[in-house]
């Protein structure tokens, strides 16, 4: 006969320590959604085609409906959430807002920690490095064009931040 | 070998809808401090009509942008709105908020020119005050304005504003004036199409729209950007019927097994695919359009694919007329062009 099993899970989700028991077939994204109600990550074509639900998981960019949410014991878990408040944007979020990079919204956090993951691993992309970064995003509306320029914007502020 | 070509489409569209009654609303109130809500029906789907309305209302209030909340398309909470259909809210909605911005000016004009002894038709707004046209001396911050009609002349600085386009009945024939008023784009696609195997390279699109005033030309840009996006997508490789036999362009049965049920067989083009968009905007100044604005949503995406196919036809002297324009459609017509050409003792192209 079929029985559900079930995990104790810890990990840290954008800072702060969960513990959590959950049922192995639970994707990380639903956890996230409905248990955590962290709803940032969207949740779009569920087979990881668009990648509205991307978070970083140890600093990687992955499509959280693909994740199981059993997988994250004792991993770290970024989601935009994480990544700035409204009174305190991270770069990636201040550039996508000031030009105007989102339009609808529901691919936009999935963009977003897209390029963090980008950003840290390579601080100065090229226009081409940053379409690569973000090819695994659908975006229906705003025709990527000023999502790259945000990225690319953002990647100059994050440099010269560093300095 | 790959050819290179270029294509030009043009298209006209209208931006209210004049066959059926449909009605925009707005509701404003200036508080006490000055700051101003806005209620409108008008839905924001990503276009970004809250964005431009609440400019609307700041402009002709002369009040900084950020004093001005909009609540929209709430049933429970916000007055009627018809749609965002047929790219009409910038321009209707914006009417609507204009009529009910004029009946706030009514109210604090009447404030102060009691307070100043002045002629009401003679006050003018902006900059944060009123003030008397032929005395600059004269002015009484809105502020101020707002608080004296609240708490002194007793009349609440509020608008209602409505606008119905025109509702033009069709002729015997079915024939009619469909719109208010029309806007116009026009699209240039530089292909690259590659003749062993039919894929096409978009390399660059160029798109104009005279989209009337641009009230937020960021957002102006990345409509048209989207719009190019989706054009291209839907003419080299999306299909609702991607596995079907096609018989002259006619799918012979439309089998819901064969429909994509997935991003990845839909095909909607990524980041990688696009390709260099140019996007520029005449403001070809409407005098019925709010700020002279007319519209700039769903055309952006509507002569692309028309572009593109022209290109193809001027890459290669194939002729697609059934979208998409896939490598198989266009390698059977690149053969079909040498046979004929061969049989005629033409040069192919």
């Amino acid at each position: 006969m079929f029985t559900m099993s079930r995990k104790n899970i810890c990990f840290c989700l954008n800072g702060e320590d969960i513990e959590a028991t959950v049922d192995d077939s639970l994707t990380l994204l639903d956890f996230l959604r409905e248990k955590l109600h962290v709803t940032s990550a969207k949740k779009s074509c569920k087979q990881g085609d668009c990648g509205a639900c991307t978070v970083l998981l140890n600093g990687k960019a992955v499509n959280a409906c693909l994740i199981l949410a059993a997988s994250v014991n004792r991993k770290e878990v970024l989601t935009a959430e994480g990544l700035g408040t409204p009174g305190n944007l991270h770069p990636v979020q201040k550039a996508f807002v000031e030009l105007g990079a989102s339009q609808c919204g529901y691919c936009t956090p999935g963009f977003i920690m897209a390029a963090k993951a980008l950003l840290d691993k390579n601080p100065n992309p090229t226009y081409e490095e940053v379409k690569d970064g973000l090819s695994g995003n659908l975006c229906r509306c705003t025709g990527y064009t000023k999502p790259i320029e945000a990225v690319l914007s953002a990647a100059k502020e994050m440099r010269e931040a560093g300095k | 070998m790959k050819k290179r070509g270029r294509g030009v489409s043009t298209v006209i569209y209208s931006l209210t809808i004049t066959n059926l009654p449909n009605p925009c609303s707005a509701n404003i109130q200036m508080k006490e401090d000055g700051s101003v809500v806005l209620q409108t029906g008008a839905c924001d789907i990503g276009q970004g009509s809250n964005t431009v309305l609440g400019q609307m209302v700041a402009e002709s209030l002369g009040i900084p942008f950020d004093t001005v909340t909009v609540y929209s398309a709430d049933t429970e909470r916000t007055p009627f709105d018809t749609g965002s259909v047929s790219s009409r809210l910038t321009f209707t909605a914006g009417r609507a908020v204009l009529a009910a911005v004029e009946e706030v000016k009514e109210i604090l004009f009447a404030t102060v020119a009691r307070k100043l002894q002045v002629k009401a038709e003679r006050l003018a707004i902006g900059e944060g005050v009123i003030y008397y046209l032929y005395d600059p001396e004269k002015v009484m911050t809105i502020a101020d304005a707002a608080f004296e009609a609240h708490f002194v002349d007793r009349r609440l600085p509020m608008g209602k504003g409505e606008y119905y386009p025109q509702n033009i009945p069709v002729d015997e024939f079915g024939q009619g004036e469909p719109s208010d008023t029309y806007y116009y784009l026009a699209t240039i696609a530089e292909v690259e199409v590659d003749t062993e195997t039919g894929v096409v390279d978009v390399l660059k699109m160029y798109a104009a729209v005279d989209c009337g005033r641009a009230i937020n030309p960021m957002m102006v840009e990345g409509q048209i950007q989207g719009g190019a996006m989706q054009a291209m997508g839907w003419a080299l490789r999306e299909d609702m019927y991607p596995l079907c036999t096609q018989v002259n362009g006619v799918h012979p049965e439309f089998n819901p097994d064969f429909r994509p049920d997935n991003f990845g067989d839909y095909a909607i083009a990524t980041a990688k695919d696009i390709p260099e968009i140019y996007a520029t905007w005449v403001e070809g100044i409407e005098p019925e359009g709010p700020f002279g604005a007319k519209a700039v949503g769903e055309i952006t995406a509507n002569s692309g694919a028309a572009a593109i196919v022209n290109a193809i036809y001027d890459a290669t002297g194939v002729r697609i007329y059934d979208l998409p324009a896939t490598p198989e459609k266009i390698l059977r017509g690149i053969k079909e062009e040498q046979a004929a050409g061969s049989s005629s003792g033409n040069q192919p192209r």
